[in-house]
């Protein structure tokens, strides 16, 4: 018996201690216990303990158990703390404000970032086959850079799927190159995006088709509308397979089935799907090897893995095709290449995940930020509670019940802030799609509900884990006795925290007002081209058939100023070759230049400036085999004075009419490219109008009649040049307003938290306050004095923010070819704001306490 | 008030030990004299039932090292209690009186 091993098991003991009614334990534990040693005598020690287990578990009845009701230990803590809590509130009202504002912006923000995220994530992951589902990329080896594009041969698709066994089903994927094509009935003519694609299409990916006719996609006159188009043409969606629709005003269709809506989280948006074949018909060179146009998709058999697959593809290209560089094929799962889709010299790097990441992390530090301030507060706030923590102490509250309550404390904080951060990002969800560019359903599952959970609870304990467990180690005498002073390495975190957060939000605003000035350069900049009230238009109908009398019915009517048209879009648009020669070329020199199909008129039309030379004339018919440069490809060919010289573009002799001033046609992130005019009026297809500055709708509805004399049945659809140009910088437009409003949050977050702390520190300093005033310091002087020890942190943080910004900006600006030079007046105009902002945030706090009556701050002890 | 069966059996057991019925020797006896062995928290809430009825008082007792320092609760018999036996014993006297070739031993 005296093995001190022979004693009751402990853990059933504090089973027992846990259920048991505590008017019963003594009894119980002794009784137990005596038959414990009793058994001790006639089994085994284990036995022994077994048979105790046996009895505790035994014990467990109704009668024994511990009601739990509103006067159990634990309900009157939980209880005791809330009521302190929410008393706390009212008591500090501003510091809980500024909690409240602080937690629940940033649990907002980190809400729609989620939203956001999540529906990124799930992008393109609903098709059922994803796993096996393969985008097709063409691999491009240059001798100065390996290449990766999305675009491929057309008739790669079928070839696939003969040659490699390991291939399901392939289809080919294309978008028109004019646009959303006109569908019609009897009644009506509906623009919409079509998609065209192959007889796997649906079998491959999981566009739900909700009613078939024969077998989509296998005839060439078969079509599948979404629902919407189904509802849009014929105002219903069933029975409207086997119906008859009129493609852009030309072929007619017969409905073989109707597929659902393409989700929101689908990377692929089409109102309609009609066979490429169609789209191979539209553009003759498609069946071409050489050229490549849209994607190409692979399903792979269940038993096939992507490695195996690619060696056996990989030289598939250049056996079909012969070609200056190496063509390769790869496969890229579908489903990841929405987030990763990024490529830098043939090599997987970024792309969306990019973005996504640097949200997140934006969130992250925004969360952080508030956290920052609910610690600091809650600190301070502690130490003006350590009498109330002091007598919980006496009256023998232990440590952990101490640190338990400002646990409650600051989880319930975060709770309430998850609340109004609900509301708050339901408030503005639409202004957030908007800005981010992006329609999204407002999908929060589980899984979402889950993490925003377990980041409220992490908020909420980070948040209280400091006064939590320091406050709670105080010993109550001196807590009580008042001897607890703040120590300095305390007061320093604090001060660091606020230099932390400043740095931030300087970083974030200068480098927000560097996108803003920058995307106003590139509005304003001459770009050598005039882009102020012209419209564009696709041809369409029969004013493709002739496109010269179309324009000439435009230039005749006096509403406008000048029609014209070139071959695609002028803007962004990338018409190239590398099929060049000139007298006195290196040979093996590969230079790629972009040329522009143009009609008459055109390059006066944009206001493109002649340097040397004319422009195409209608009075002469030799210019229909003459060409224009601009300057960047004359200093290419390295001429002094180009006019007259020939050149060779695809075998044939073009003589060089005249030399054009460079101009920017693309992103500003670009350089200017050599290119070349050619003037070919019949294969023109996009109309350019230049509108009376002072009769835009006139003009409008002049261009629209003679329109409709041509292309009856085709909306009138135009673009204007301006906007179109805007969209070159959409992505930077989105990252400027998406870094404003972080940029907002975090200057409203670090203002709170130097409140907070100036709130703190000037109670106290109150008696040194009082002191001061009564030996006569004027409350300005007192006002300089609590200012300075706050804006020597925000210099600080100056010191630190200004050069990181500039660098980081001065690097994101190098991305642009031409961009504006960052000044100083703008920075010190971020840090002279920067300063007042926080003078006026700490103003409300010093002024309150400079005019004080210092009797009242003296009067007690 | 109604005795179940087996809280008359722990009270004929706290009745019989006197003055030394705590949990550990009631249960004992039980054992002895019936043969069956009830687990503690069964014997508990009898005689926690018990109690609630007023058939029996308790009182503490002296710790002893066995028990861990810890006290005994003693349980002894009131008057109630006495009578409750009385009654169910009369009534089980009335029964087996009439049934024929059970003889029934007096108190000796």
């Amino acid at each position: 018996m005296n093995n001190r091993r022979s004693i009751p098991p402990k853990l059933a003991q504090r089973l027992l201690q846990w259920f048991l009614k505590d008017e019963l334990i003594e009894e119980v534990m002794g009784d137990l216990e005596e038959k414990f040693e009793l058994d001790l005598k006639t089994y085994s020690l284990s036995k022994a303990r077994r048979n105790y287990w046996y009895q505790v578990l035994k014990y467990i009845r109704p009668f024994a158990i511990k009601t739990r009701s509103k006067h159990s230990n634990l309900f009157v803590m939980i209880r005791h703390s809330l009521l302190l809590a929410i008393r706390g509130y009212r008591r500090r009202k501003s510091s809980f404000l500024i909690n409240l504002i602080g937690l629940s912006t940033a649990l907002a923000a980190v809400l729609l970032i989620g939203l956001w995220v999540s529906n990124e994530v799930r992008t393109d992951k609903f098709h059922a086959n994803s796993d096996r589902l393969f985008l097709v990329m063409e691999k491009q080896i240059r001798p100065d850079y390996v290449g990766i594009q999305e675009t491929t041969p057309s008739p790669l698709a079928s070839a696939l799927k003969e040659q490699i066994p390991q291939v399901e089903a392939a289809s080919a994927i294309g978008f028109s190159d004019k646009g959303e094509q006109v569908l019609s009935t009897n009644e009506k003519d509906i623009r919409g995006t079509g998609m065209y694609a192959q007889a796997d299409f649906f079998q491959m990916f999981s566009f739900d088709l909700l009613q078939v006719g024969v077998s989509p996609l296998t005839e060439p006159n078969s079509i599948v509308l979404t629902s919407s188009m189904a509802q849009k043409l014929f105002g219903r969606t069933d029975n409207v397979v086997g119906e008859q629709v009129i493609y852009a005003h030309d072929r007619t269709f017969r409905v073989d089935g109707i597929c659902a809506d393409p989700p929101l989280h689908s990377s692929m948006q089409f109102d309609y799907v009609i066979p490429y074949e169609v789209l191979m018909e539209e553009i003759p060179w498609l069946s071409d090897w050489r050229n490549t146009y849209g994607s190409t998709f692979v399903l792979l058999t269940a038993d096939a893995s992507a490695d195996e697959v690619i060696p056996l593809i990989y030289e598939m290209l250049n056996e079909k095709v012969e070609s200056q560089y190496e063509r390769h094929l790869v496969l890229k799962n579908y489903s990841e290449n929405y987030l990763y889709g990024g490529y830098e010299n043939g090599v997987q790097s970024g792309g969306r995940i990019t973005y996504v990441k640097l949200l997140s992390i934006i969130a992250g530090f925004i969360l952080l930020m508030a956290c920052v301030n609910f610690m600091n507060l809650s600190t301070a706030n502690a130490t003006r509670r350590l009498k109330e923590v002091g007598m919980k102490k006496v009256a023998g509250a232990r440590r952990s019940i101490i640190a338990s309550q400002y646990f409650i404390e600051s989880l319930l904080m975060s709770m309430m802030s998850l609340v109004l951060a609900l509301g708050l990002a339901g408030l503005f969800w639409n202004e957030f799609q908007r800005i981010i560019g992006k329609q999204m359903d407002f999908f929060i599952d589980g899984n979402l509900i889950l993490v925003i959970l377990v980041i409220t609870i992490i908020t909420g304990l980070i948040a209280g884990a400091y006064p939590a467990l320091y406050v709670s180690g105080f010993k109550p005498v001196n807590v009580l006795k008042g001897k607890i002073s703040t120590t300095k390495s305390e007061v320093w975190v604090r001060k660091v925290l606020v230099v932390f957060q400043f740095t931030l939000s300087i970083v974030i605003s200068i480098f927000v007002g560097i996108i803003y000035q920058q995307i106003q350069y590139t509005q304003t900049k001459d770009l050598g081209f005039d882009r102020d009230h012209i419209i564009h238009f696709d041809a369409e109908g029969k004013v493709s058939e002739d496109i010269s009398l179309f324009v000439n019915r435009l230039n005749s009517n006096t509403e406008i100023q000048k029609a014209s048209s070139a071959y695609f879009g002028f803007i962004g648009a990338t018409t190239g070759t590398s099929a060049i020669s000139w007298p006195g070329k290196e040979p093996g020199y590969n230079k790629h230049f972009e040329y522009r199909v143009v009609n008459y008129d055109f390059l006066d039309l944009m206001g493109i400036e002649m340097v040397s030379g004319r422009d195409f004339s209608q009075n002469r018919a030799t210019d229909a085999q003459s060409i224009i440069i601009n300057e960047t490809a004359a200093r290419i060919m390295e001429y002094e004075n180009p006019v007259g010289e020939k050149i060779e573009m695809w075998g044939n002799p073009y003589p060089i009419i005249g030399v054009v001033k460079d101009f920017n046609y693309q992103s500003l992130y670009n350089e200017i490219k050599p290119i070349i005019f050619i003037l070919e009026p019949s294969t023109t297809s996009t109309v350019f109008v230049k509108l009376k500055s002072d009769k835009i709708a006139e003009g409008l509805e002049a261009t629209e009649k003679v329109w409709q004399e041509f292309a009856a049945g085709f909306p009138f659809n135009f673009t204007f040049l301006d906007v179109e140009y805007q969209k070159f910088y959409e992505e930077d437009r989105r990252v400027s307003e998406v870094s404003g409003l972080f940029a907002f949050l975090a200057i409203l977050i670090s203002c709170l938290g130097l409140f907070g702390l100036a709130v703190f520190s000037t109670e106290r300093r109150i008696k040194e306050i009082g002191i001061r005033k009564i030996l006569g310091a004027s409350s300005m002087a007192i006002m300089n004095l609590l200012s300075a020890e706050f804006l020597k942190l925000v210099l600080i943080a100056l010191l630190i923010s200004l050069p990181l910004a500039y660098y980081l900006a001065s690097d994101w600006l190098n991305h642009f070819q031409y961009h504006l030079e960052i000044s100083w007046l703008f920075i010190g105009l971020v840090a002279i704001g920067s300063i007042i902002t926080a003078w006026l945030t700490i103003s409300i706090q010093t002024v309150k306490v400079s005019n004080q009556d210092p009797v009242e701050n003296l009067r007690d002890e | 008030m109604k005795l179940g069966g087996f809280e008359e059996l722990v009270l004929l057991a706290i009745g019989s030990l006197g003055d030394d019925a705590y949990g550990v020797t009631i249960k004992e006896i039980l054992k002895e004299k019936t043969g069956k062995n009830p687990s503690v928290g069964a014997l508990h809430s009898a005689l926690y039932r018990l109690e609630e009825k007023e058939f029996v008082k308790t009182r503490e007792g002296g710790a002893t090292a066995e028990r861990g320092g810890r006290r005994k609760k003693y349980y002894q018999l009131t008057a109630y209690g006495l009578k409750m036996l009385q009654e169910t014993n009369e009534l089980r006297m009335s029964f087996a009186q009439n049934i024929p070739g059970l003889s029934i031993k007096t108190q000796e």
